[in-house]
């Protein structure tokens, strides 16, 4: 567990909090576990809007701490698979930048990623082990023990 | 967007984002595209993680 990030909550089994506090103030973030098949979860990240009530995944939340949220969401992906360590999980950004980051991400911790997790990414319906430096759309994560 | 301080998180908010996150347009919307694109590939990732899914 990355000490770097956020500490989170457990809203229910499927469903996590954590609060973003940087340069706009603090923003309720939500990582939510869909499944997917048997014991495959889709990950979604999610801002809380407060003032609306509603919750979302395109707002830019420019709120200066992304590397801190991204290693949060990895801390809560990690403890999900220690509980769950059947299980697998599936991470796609939604946009290009989004994609570019969670890339860049693995790309530059990848030696520390694979002690405990086996990564495949994906790229227009081609699955494959990971390999450094390419770019891909997507992911599946499962724990390296398994 | 920010909370700024606002929003006090109780055990209840807690529990009612946890229940109504994964119910929201945005989450469903996420959910469908996923479970599209785990079925279309069910199969290479069965062989790359060498167990059945």
């Amino acid at each position: 567990m990355n000490k770097n990030g956020y500490s989170f909550i457990n809203n229910t089994d499927l469903s996590f909090s954590f609060v973003s506090k940087g340069k706009q103030g603090e923003i309720l973030k939500v990582v939510v576990f869909q499944e997917i098949g048997e014991n495959i979860f889709n990950i979604a990240l999610l801002d809380y809007l407060a003032d609306e009530n509603k919750y979302s995944d395109m707002v830019r939340s420019d709120n200066g701490d992304m590397k801190k949220v991204l290693i949060t969401v990895m801390n809560i992906l990690l403890d999900f698979l220690q509980n769950n360590p059947q299980c697998i999980l599936y991470l796609e950004g939604n946009t290009r930048t989004k994609r570019l980051l969670y890339n860049r991400i693995i790309n530059n911790n990848y030696q520390d990623i694979k002690k405990s997790l086996v990564i495949i990414r994906e790229n227009n319906d081609n699955q494959e082990n990971f390999v450094q430096g390419n770019f891909y759309n997507s992911f599946y994560v499962a724990l390296q023990t398994l | 967007m920010a909370i700024n301080n606002r929003l006090i998180l109780t055990p209840e908010l807690l529990k009612k984002i946890g229940e109504e996150a994964p119910k929201s347009t945005i989450a469903l919307e996420k959910l469908e595209r996923a479970k599209a694109n785990f079925l279309r590939n069910k199969n290479q990732l069965e062989i790359l993680l060498g167990r059945k899914l």
